[in-house]
């Protein structure tokens, strides 16, 4: 193309002042062409152009939202709470999928051999433990230095994110139940599972999180696991109504002693 | 196609480089296109804070859209596409923003276009259309050379879309008087 438009034209176009046939002239052939189009640009302010494009790179680089994020507001919790409960490394994709996995290898065990079930018994409860135990620690999550340099509290950010892993990894292994033979028996995982979450939630004043959540996890299922390589009837004591009520008990007592915690209580509050 | 400064990427070449996240080529075709695109817009909206964020939007869709170009056509079209869109929504949000009633020219949309240029072959074109009424003019310019359909029009100019067929009908019939 060999025509362009003049300075001067370029000038009366971008003030305003060139109006009519001319002005859409110029438009239409600043279309067309790259030299016009940078004259044109030469008369905008660089402050201007500047300040349009750092709002760009702002709006570029904004993470966006996750996943995870979008459902935990979905469930009616604040944007800030839910940035801050989905960094839990637990609600990763990666840890829940092998939570699936645990469970998907206990249903498999449950559906292949004679005793299997047991096997799902023990591992279902202790599914929502360690989903508990990588929501929050130094070793284990990214966000950790910030959270204990920032003001708000330990306590409230353990329970929101516990609260969210437990919701999570609960429907996984309740779903797990359905592919278990054997009916209602299957359930029986719940009660222990309530028991041995709150027995970490209240071992981890004393303990990390995740040390917490695998002692206890072990402490629970591995004699259980020894006894069952042994063939003993692991399955009978499991679903004894005495073991039951030992597990609502043990579970009572902890949320008791959690809510005379002074930390929890204003934690708490602070939900409000 | 345009005649781009050489040994440059072109503005394709840039665009498919942004799709596959290349920040470098955003800013890039942010300092080729933003400038005109203010410019332009600026000439229809006369509130510039509002024609800033619109510009911000439109390199931000830029960014997130730039696989949805078809590789047809000029890049500067499709920006301007959507630029002029997202002013139309950003006028809609905002109503009272003044427009800036505007000359016309011959353009892109279809049956527009040939409305106007079956009835005006011959003749002084140009000063035909300068001597619409501006009212006239900024129909025939947002319609024919913005590429807008008449709901898109109206909105922009905040009429009702039957005026501006109405007006559109006007025009075509003052330009093939005055051209007769």
């Amino acid at each position: 193309m060999s025509w362009h438009v003049s300075g001067q034209l370029v000038t009366s176009y971008a003030t305003g002042e060139l109006q009519g046939a001319r002005a859409a002239s110029v438009e239409a052939h600043v279309m067309t062409c790259a030299i016009c189009r940078s004259a044109v640009n030469a008369e905008v302010a660089p402050e201007r152009m500047h300040g349009i494009w750092s709002a760009v790179e702002d709006q570029v680089d904004a993470p966006r939202r996750r996943w995870n994020e979008r459902v935990l507001t979905l469930f009616g919790m604040s944007e800030s709470d839910a940035r801050l409960v989905s960094v839990a490394p637990s609600l990763h994709a990666s840890w829940l999928l092998s939570l699936a996995a645990v469970l998907a290898f206990a249903v498999w065990a449950s559906n292949s051999r004679s005793g299997g079930t047991t096997l799902f018994l023990i591992l279902a409860p202790i599914v929502p433990v360690l989903a508990v135990g990588g929501s929050y620690g130094r070793w284990i999550d990214p966000t950790f230095e910030v959270s204990v340099a920032s003001p708000y509290p330990t306590m409230r950010l353990v329970l929101l994110r516990s609260t969210a892993v437990v919701a999570a990894s609960g429907v996984l292994a309740l779903v797990a139940s359905l592919f278990v033979p054997s009916g209602g028996d299957v359930a029986a995982w719940l009660l222990p599972c309530l028991a041995l979450l709150s027995i970490t939630l209240v071992v981890s004043r004393w303990f990390t999180l995740p040390l917490a959540a695998a002692g206890v996890a072990a402490v629970y299922a591995l004699p259980l696991l020894v006894a069952l390589a042994n063939h003993r009837d692991v399955a009978h004591l499991l679903l004894s109504a005495s073991l039951q009520w030992a597990a609502l008990v043990l579970a009572v007592g902890c949320i008791a002693l959690l809510t005379h915690d002074p930390m929890l209580r204003s934690a708490l509050r602070r939900n409000r | 196609m345009s005649s781009v400064p050489s040994t440059e990427p072109n503005d394709a070449a840039l665009l498919r480089l942004v799709a596959d996240g290349d920040r470098r080529a955003l800013e890039q075709l942010y300092s080729r296109h933003a400038g005109w695109l203010l410019i332009r817009l600026g000439r229809r909206c006369a509130d510039p804070g509002l024609v800033d964020e619109v510009v911000q939007d439109t390199f931000v869709a830029v960014w997130r859209g730039a696989g949805k170009y078809t590789g047809q056509g000029e890049v500067a079209a499709w920006i301007w596409g959507i630029g002029v869109r997202r002013l139309i929504d950003g006028l809609r949000r905002k109503p009272h923003a003044d427009v800036v009633a505007e000359p016309p020219q011959s353009g892109a949309e279809i049956s527009a276009e040939e409305r106007v240029l079956l009835g005006v072959q011959y003749g002084d074109l140009a000063g035909a259309l300068d001597r619409l009424s501006p009212e006239l003019r900024a129909v025939v310019q947002s319609t024919v050379l913005d590429g807008l359909t008449t709901a898109e029009a109206g909105r922009l100019l905040g009429i009702p879309q039957g005026t501006v067929k109405t007006r559109m009908k006007r025009a075509r019939e003052v330009l093939r008087e005055e051209l007769a």
